[in-house]
């Protein structure tokens, strides 16, 4: 038999609440009244925990720590910071910075979430059924090249706002709806898989890595090559009929073209005068 | 408020105080003689700690708008550190490596630090300059003025019209609200504007105007000497962070040499991005040894070291075309302005390694330059914040110079081809804590001129002291380097002007310091500032008297007045 906790808020929240000890590996440890008296920040006020939720513990057949959230907690940053095990369920929206720099565990949303979900994270999944604001996977601003989501996997059903990894260093995106521009912004490694529509400048200022867009591309950044067209593409055992064209680039980032790009033939008719550039002139 | 602090071991270089049990009086403000103090005065206990000036960091980028522009280049500086408010004792900030104006006076305040300088500001942003320098709590502060690649003194120097140059120089210095002279890569700003001016020499000539790096440090040494400044001429030298900048180095000291009777008459700072023998990247060497013979031999150099920390920090600095050549090593961020007809600068922030030859020995040269020059009273420690390391590892320092043990643990963990190339490793010496307050205190103060009410603890001084929990009886220096770190990191009492602003390195009260700027007895010739004036309306996008500092853009003025 193990143990769940549930926490539902008092009541609305007008100004965002910091939590950023709403993680499973963390209140596993506790009891009821430490839980209580976590210190969390509403606006700039200074409150516990038991002061904006009630929190409640029940028993469940599954062996594995679970902490379900319910209710709206849009207003609510940073739940599972840095979380390394343990499952965390929101059943509602939550706020920004979900799983943040997360190192495990698994998180399952079912609502939507909000900006900077699953930044900077380096193990673990995050589940969202609803749809994502900006920079999901990203980094925060101003970091160094070589910092990044690390590793994990973030699954979004819905669409994802602009920005969609940046900076990607490893791991996998897969976004089931559409996403808004600049999808994989200087990434270095790692998956983006766009199963929707993009609105342009994909993989700009890429390094490596691999971005799939199967619906349309928004059109092509001039900074990318076409290769060739393959009739599908493998990401992560799951094969995606094709066909697609195979782009590289991003060549002003780097002139040995590693990351690659590709774009569905049929949904970018656009693109068909690319093509011409694959016949090799009769004179050769 | 009244205050008498009593039997702590004393420090004070100025007044050759070497660890005496003592009592201190504070009345106004100001050190009295302890029996002058009420009986009713709040007795601070110093009894088995020490008791020292209030520190002086004579080369630190607090403000102006470079500083502004770090901080906006590195967004992960400020959700990384800050500080909460605490309602009605101090307010938030944030900020590691360019903190915010706040913030900025806090940390020194909580380090015992009590004056801090900002050693560059173009005379068109002096404005802005002091805009930031009014927001910095508690600590006092005063600005350089840069002046090596203004055009129109530049012009004056190729005519060879001295007087006017004087003059002009004087009139900068007096509307601006500044203190002293900076020189920044003599006269780089100008081949750099045209397209050029990476690696200028101190011999070769700058175009269009016929004249060299030379002509400028030495007129504005002779400058500065008639005008009977407080502080030397503060030179940062030509081709700064280039291997085999040592001989520019050696030549610009010797520049202003037969100028010297005696006394002191240019200051080189952050002399460690300017001791590099070799030739190249390569077989760059430590150039400590010359610098230090040199200044052992002619008493008329003082030096700042400009001490590098391994770890992130963010240069900036007037020298625009080395910048411009960092930015290409980091291949990360470069921002490159130019102020109209004044200089030219850059801000690429920089990680210094410990894996990373070059940075070992640049980390070599500051200690090694510390150990081997023999006479405290012309040496500062300074990290060029935060170029070579943010002001908080102050105490890292101190303790790595009064500790052979602590030099040699961290020495271990470097990059063995840098260390073979530097002589850091073969010197055992010590500071001991008089030294220290020399080289942090009673030096900076006798450099700028102030030492009459600062960095001191005689009769008639600002009441600025620090009170660390140490006991120079019981502890061992070199060997307990750890434990000296963290007590020096915050200060048990930190005093300011008589009132208490630290106490058990926490601030209690906050309220804002004195710019301190030059104020000349003599009138300037107005003739002259007519000249200026027509120059003025055909170079500059702003009007003349937009240009002029007015004495209420100034929170708290003091001036010191000069013969000149």
């Amino acid at each position: 038999m193990g143990k769940r906790i549930v926490i539902v808020p008092r009541r609305e929240f007008k100004v965002p609440v910091e939590a950023e000890k709403l993680r499973p590996d963390l209140l596993g440890s506790m009891t009821m009244h430490e839980i209580e008296k976590i210190c969390v920040y509403e606006g700039n006020r200074k409150c516990r925990l038991g002061d904006l939720f009630i929190v409640r513990e029940e028993s469940t057949e599954s062996e594995e720590l679970t902490v379900v959230l319910k209710g709206d907690f849009s207003k609510v940053w940073r739940i599972g910071e840095s979380m390394a095990s343990g499952t965390l369920i929101i059943e509602g929206n939550c706020g920004n910075f979900l799983g943040y720099k997360m190192k495990g565990g698994k998180i399952l949303v079912k609502g939507n979430a909000r900006a900077w979900t699953g930044a900077e994270m380096s193990g673990g999944t995050i589940e969202v059924y609803g749809s994502v604001g900006d920079h999901l996977g990203s980094v925060l601003r101003g970091l160094k090249r070589n910092t990044g989501m690390k590793g994990g996997t973030i699954i979004v059903h819905g669409n994802a706002g602009a920005e969609v990894g940046v900076q990607l260093q490893k791991g996998l995106i897969v976004i089931h709806g559409d996403t808004d521009i600049l999808p994989g912004l200087r990434m270095n490694g790692g998956t983006i898989l766009i199963k929707g529509n993009c609105r342009g400048k994909a993989g700009a200022r890429m390094t490596g890595g691999k971005i799939v867009i199967c619906g349309n591309a928004g059109g092509i950044l001039p900074t990318f090559y076409l290769d060739s067209i393959v009739k599908s593409v493998k990401v992560k055992k799951e094969k995606i009929e094709g066909p697609f064209y195979l782009l590289v680039g991003d060549v002003v980032e780097s002139p040995e073209c590693r990351g690659r790009l590709y774009v569905s033939v049929n949904r970018n008719p656009e693109l068909k005068s690319y093509e011409e550039l694959l016949k090799i002139p009769p004179e050769l | 408020m009244d205050l008498i602090i009593k039997n702590g071991f004393v420090y004070d270089p100025i007044n050759g105080i070497n660890g005496e049990v003592m009592d201190i009086g504070v009345k106004g403000g100001k050190i009295v003689p302890p029996e002058e103090v009420k009986k009713k005065a709040k007795v601070i206990d110093a009894r088995g700690k020490i008791v020292v000036p209030g520190g002086i960091d004579i080369h630190a980028h607090v403000a102006g708008p470079k500083v502004n522009a770090g901080r906006l280049m590195m967004p992960s500086d400020h959700y990384d550190s800050f500080i909460r408010l605490t309602r009605g004792v101090h307010r938030s900030g944030t900020g590691k490596y360019t903190p915010s104006t706040f913030l900025t006076g806090y940390r020194y305040a909580r380090m015992g630090w009590t004056t801090v300088v900002e050693p560059a500001s173009p005379p068109l942003k002096t404005r802005h300059t002091h805009e930031e320098l009014n927001d910095i709590p508690i600590v006092d502060k005063m600005c350089f003025l840069l002046l090596d690649s203004n055009r129109i003194l530049l012009e004056y120097l190729a005519e060879g019209d001295t007087y006017k140059f004087k003059n002009t120089v004087k009139w900068l210095l007096q509307i601006t609200k500044s203190y002293a002279i900076k020189l920044v890569d003599p006269g780089v700003a100008v081949p750099w504007s045209l397209g050029g001016g990476y690696g200028l020499d101190i011999d070769e000539s700058i175009e269009p105007y016929g004249i060299t790096p030379r002509d400028i440090v030495v007129n504005l040494c002779k400058v500065n000497t008639e005008l009977k400044l407080p502080h030397t001429i503060h030179v940062h030298c030509n081709k700064l962070g280039i291997p085999g900048n040592l001989s520019t180095t050696i030549r610009t000291m010797e520049s202003t040499s037969h100028l010297a009777s005696g006394e002191l008459n240019i200051h080189i700072t952050h002399i460690q991005f300017n001791s590099y023998s070799g030739e190249s990247w390569v077989d760059i060497r430590s150039g400590a040894e010359e610098i230090a013979n040199y200044v052992n031999k002619n008493s008329h150099v003082s030096l700042d070291v400009g001490q590098i920390d391994f770890g992130t920090a963010i240069t900036m600095t007037a020298d625009a075309p080395f910048e411009f050549a960092l930015f290409h090593l980091s291949k990360w961020k470069w921002y490159g302005p130019e102020v109209e007809n004044e200089c030219a600068a850059g801000i690429v922030p920089f990680k210094y390694r410990r894996r990373n030859m070059v940075n070992v020995v640049q980390w070599c040269i500051g200690l090694e330059v510390m150990l081997l020059v023999k006479d405290p009273w012309r040496l500062v420690l300074t990290t060029d914040h935060p170029n070579g390391a943010p002001f908080t590892r102050y105490p890292k320092f101190i303790a790595l110079l009064m500790s052979n043990k602590y030099r040699e643990e961290l020495m271990k963990r470097m990059s063995r081809r840098g260390l073979k190339r530097c002589v850091l490793p073969t010197i055992d010496r010590e500071y001991d804590l008089y030294d220290i307050v020399k080289v942090t205190r009673a030096t900076p103060a006798k450099l700028l001129g102030i030492d009459k009410f600062k960095g001191h603890l005689g009769i008639g001084a600002d009441a600025d002291i620090a009170i660390y929990d140490i006991n120079p009886e019981t502890i061992d220096f070199s060997r307990e380097y750890e434990k000296v770190k963290e007590r020096l990191k915050r200060a048990l009492y930190t005093i300011k002007d008589g009132e208490i602003v630290v106490k058990n390195g926490e601030i209690v009260k906050d309220f804002f310091g004195r710019t301190i700027a030059v104020k000349f007895k003599e009138d300037i010739d107005t003739e002259v500032i007519k000249d200026v004036k027509e120059k003025f309306k055909r170079y500059y996008t702003i009007s003349f008297s937009n240009y002029i500092i007015q004495e209420d853009e100034i929170r708290k003025i003091a001036y010191i007045w000069v013969e000149g």
